[in-house]
């Protein structure tokens, strides 16, 4: 009987009721089969049982969040978190199958030569002011996001996008200056999620703060920085085209409230006392605890995201924008050992830019950034650097001494601590400097020794190129990096007609990467949603970013 | 003249009759004091620790071993454990022992110091300098340390300087106060009168006649404010204003281990009880110091 035999039939008992979750989850155990996998396959079922069960509605669905909130505009937030999923739609969606589906818009087409896309917009859509969501409201907000004044982080990622045309009510146009096939999984993101303008225009200091008018199936209620946000049902949602959700109407749930956890060890308390319903990111540790809760469905999977240690080229008295310099410092960190002892398995080394688990992903990375301390010293000798009497590298009179700047979070600086201890090892004096959230960000902006850098989006390469580009130097390539292999990888990748085209140019952007090392890549960490058995159709998948909440039900 | 004036409280006569030295006398009284006694002893046991333990731990305090992450104490090679980054527990509590004793020994001497000075000067003047020094204190005394700590991070960057100075900054004024009350009435004392009656200086009847006589209560506080600044330190090193990794004082210990509590607790246990201890054994033995050096309570 094979592995798949074995699991079908203790699912097959699970769902006859023959075998309770404990149950299930000890047998699988038994068969060598890991509680995360388990966990993913419970959740799957509890969705399908969902699907199937009538969904009672109402009730308030309680979310415990591992970040503080941001400013719920897309145009201009810097991050974007659970509430945008609830408050707002986007051009087209990614099933869980990872596959692209229609969501405001019913289909579109791409022309031969990739430089046109043609949206046909689904009609009967509205924002929550009861304004029509149609082809020239979504122009206006592709034209704001282009907009500099708006000051939309990714808007160089529209840049081949030469003009935005709506003919009339139901057709867009995306006309690009050179074949552009990434532009629909630009689209399919947050930050190119439609808000009415007209709104944000009016209410332009308070928008995405107080006021905010989207299209999805819950309507803005209160946000209190640090602490949450709360959404509640919008009662004339006109209903949802997505093929995968089993709920066309309005929402099921009377509301939702996402509150910031930031004390990493109370997620896992909360949940487990039943304070909250469901759970993004509790502390890895406490992964395998929950996973043992007969009560609790824990998922983990990779998410798209990495940690990032990146290297101010602008620094030539370290030899930072020498590519030895950043192979040896790549060489030095232990990768397989951080993702053991600080993610508790539950990540992977990055020896390239992306995660293993991306669609992109090129294997061929993995032949660079291995860990090799000798090799790393020889670099570092290659280069004229020699250890002194208290075994720091010196060159001309230059001690190896920078500073490494981090968020101030439990792994981000366990992590920092990790590396500095790693890079002593070949003579490196790092003094790790962490900084809250917003000193941080001035500080990379301001410029810095070298910092860490945790990114997390839907297609990785699309943001990573932002961080190692020579049009991005100073923010968000912090680095200020130029490496003209990156940036001609950067180009094709820009530039791609078709599919085949856009995995060549993947792969050519992650083996540049790999090899000079703009950014170290590190480690990727699985993201890990939990949830109460009385949460239903709440289905976290590995191709989006969060969750969506049209299905989600509580039973009593 | 003035010698004689002076009062010698600790010079007395033991049961044979012979005098004795004031250091054997408040020995003698320390001695009976089983608590203090403790105190005194965990205390001294804590400084050897301090001062000798760095030469002797089995490995560097920022060594780190990833592959043996969060073993637990009594571990081989490793008495305390190891924490989340596989670095031996013992090794860096010494150190961390050394820094917070470092920091509340420094600290409390040097505020002792200035406060003294300054609530000398405040009591035996009076007028316009008390009023003066008075209200500094009472500023001082009104500050959040937490507040001057964070003032002090941005400006001289987050570390043990920080935190020096802001316990620093706060606790001079407490020694301040208490030496001028104790200064305003010995300022009236009749050796003191007979001293400045002689011409003494102002600066010798200070030194030599009203110091020696104020000095006890602000000792005993001492003893506490050493105590008081270990926390403090232990404190303000918890959320991130003090020792900066990989440097391990017994609050960032703490820190780093909060969020292992329920897998790995010694990360955290084992440097709390350390603050536990060193604190209890101090106040045990300013308890003791204030029982000898109290006349009012000498006797009971």
């Amino acid at each position: 009987m094979s592995e798949f035999d074995r699991v079908s039939g203790l699912l097959d008992d699970y769902r006859a009721k023959k075998l309770s979750r404990r149950g299930l989850m000890a047998r699988a155990a038994a068969l060598g089969i890991g509680a995360s996998a388990v966990g993913s396959l419970v959740a799957r079922e509890s969705a399908v049982a969902a699907r199937q069960d009538a969904p009672t509605p109402g009730g308030m669905l309680r979310e415990g969040y591992d970040l503080d909130f941001s400013r719920m505009d897309p145009v201009a937030t810097t991050w974007y978190d659970p509430a945008f999923y609830s408050l707002f739609e986007t051009v087209a969606i990614d099933s869980p199958e990872g596959d692209l589906e229609p969501m405001l818009a019913e289909s579109w087409e791409i022309s031969e030569d990739g430089k046109q896309v043609t949206f046909k917009i689904h009609e009967g859509a509205k924002f929550h002011s009861g304004r029509a969501v149609d082809a020239p409201a979504i122009k206006e907000v592709y034209d704001a996001i282009k907009n500099p004044d708006n000051g939309s982080p990714l808007a160089v990622l529209f840049t081949p996008v030469e003009s935005i045309e709506a003919p009339d009510a139901t057709t867009l146009v995306l006309k690009m200056s050179n074949p552009y096939y990434e532009v629909m999984n630009v689209v399919k993101t947050g930050y190119w999620a439609i808000v009415n303008i007209a709104t944000r225009d009016a209410n332009k200091e308070t928008f995405g703060q107080s006021i905010v008018d989207g299209t999805g199936p819950f309507s803005f209620k209160e946000w209190v920085p640090g602490s949450h946000v709360e959404v509640t049902k919008w009662a004339e949602y006109p209903g949802s085209i997505v093929p995968y959700y089993t709920n066309k109407g309005p929402a099921y749930l009377d509301g939702i409230k996402w509150t910031a956890i930031l004390e990493g060890a109370q997620r896992a308390v909360q949940i487990e006392n039943g304070e909250i319903d469901t759970l993004r990111n509790p502390l890895l540790q406490d992964v395998a605890r929950l996973q043992g809760n007969p009560d609790l469905t824990v998922q983990s999977y990779s998410e798209p995201s990495g940690y990032i240690f990146g290297q101010n080229f602008e620094r030539t008295d370290l030899d930072f924008h020498e590519v030895k310099m950043r192979q040896a410092i790549s060489h030095a960190i232990d990768r397989n050992a951080i993702v053991k002892a600080l993610l508790f398995d539950l990540g992977s080394p990055l020896f390239g830019p992306i995660t293993p688990a991306d669609k992109y992903y090129d294997k061929e990375v993995e032949q660079f950034n291995q860990y090799d301390v000798e090799a790393a010293k020889a670099l570092v000798a290659e280069l004229g650097w020699t250890p002194n009497a208290d075994g720091i590298l010196e060159k001309n009179g230059v001690k190896m001494a920078f500073n490494l700047t981090v968020q101030d979070e439990s792994f981000n600086r366990d992590l920092g601590s990790v590396i500095q201890a790693q890079l002593k090892e070949i003579g490196m004096d790092v003094t790790v400097e962490t900084l809250d959230r917003g000193s941080y960000f001035g500080k990379l902006s301001e410029g810095t020794d070298s910092y860490l850098f945790y990114y997390l989006w839907a297609v990785p390469i699309d943001v990573v190129i932002l961080f190692v580009g020579t049009a991005t130097k100073g923010a968000p390539n912090w680095g200020r990096a130029s490496v003209p292999a990156v940036d001609d990888a950067i180009k094709a990748w820009q530039t791609a007609g078709n599919e085949e085209e856009l995995v060549a140019a993947g792969n050519q952007f992650q083996m540049s990467i790999a090899e000079t090392l703009p950014t170290i890549p590190v480690v990727v960490r699985n993201t890990v949603w939990v949830n109460r058995p009385n949460v239903r159709g709440w289905l976290p998948h590995a191709y989006d970013i969060y969750p969506h909440y049209n299905d989600v039900w509580l039973a009593q | 003249m003035s010698n004689a004036a002076t009062p010698a409280p600790f010079v007395t006569s033991a049961g044979t009759g012979a005098p004795r030295g004031p250091l054997r006398v408040a020995w003698s009284r320390l001695s009976a004091n089983k608590l203090a006694m403790v105190g005194a002893i965990v205390a001294l046991l804590y400084i050897v620790v301090g001062i000798a333990g760095p030469w002797f731990t089995p490995y560097d305090y920022a060594k780190q071993d990833l592959m043996h992450a969060n073993l637990p104490p009594l571990s081989p090679g490793h008495i305390l454990g190891t924490d989340q980054v596989g670095r031996d527990m013992f090794s860096r509590l010494v150190l961390g022992i050394r820094i917070s004793l470092v920091i509340g020994f420094g600290v409390t001497i040097v505020s002792m110091v200035i406060g003294t000075i300054a609530g000398s000067v405040a009591g035996y003047y009076r007028g316009a300098i008390d009023t003066v020094i008075s209200g500094i204190v009472e500023i001082t005394w009104g500050f959040p340390l937490v507040l001057i700590a964070v003032i002090l991070s941005g400006s001289v960057g987050r570390g043990l300087l920080a935190v020096v100075l802001a316990i620093g900054f706060v606790n001079w004024a407490g020694f301040a106060r208490i030496m001028r009350g104790e200064v305003l009435s010995l300022r009236e004392a009749e050796y003191v009168q007979a001293a400045r009656a002689t011409g003494t200086p102002d600066a010798r009847i200070l030194v030599r006649h009203i110091l020696p006589n104020a000095i006890a209560p602000a000792l005993v506080m001492g003893s506490y404010y050493v105590a008081l600044a270990i926390i403090v330190e232990a404190g303000l090193s918890f959320i991130g204003l003090g020792a900066q990794a990989p440097l391990p004082s017994l609050g960032v210990m703490v820190a780093e281990g909060r969020n292992y509590m329920l897998q790995n607790h010694w990360v955290t246990t084992v440097p709390g009880v350390a603050i536990l201890i060193i604190v209890l054994a101090l106040n045990l033995l300013g308890d003791g110091l204030r029982d000898i050096l109290d006349p009012r309570l000498r006797n009971r």
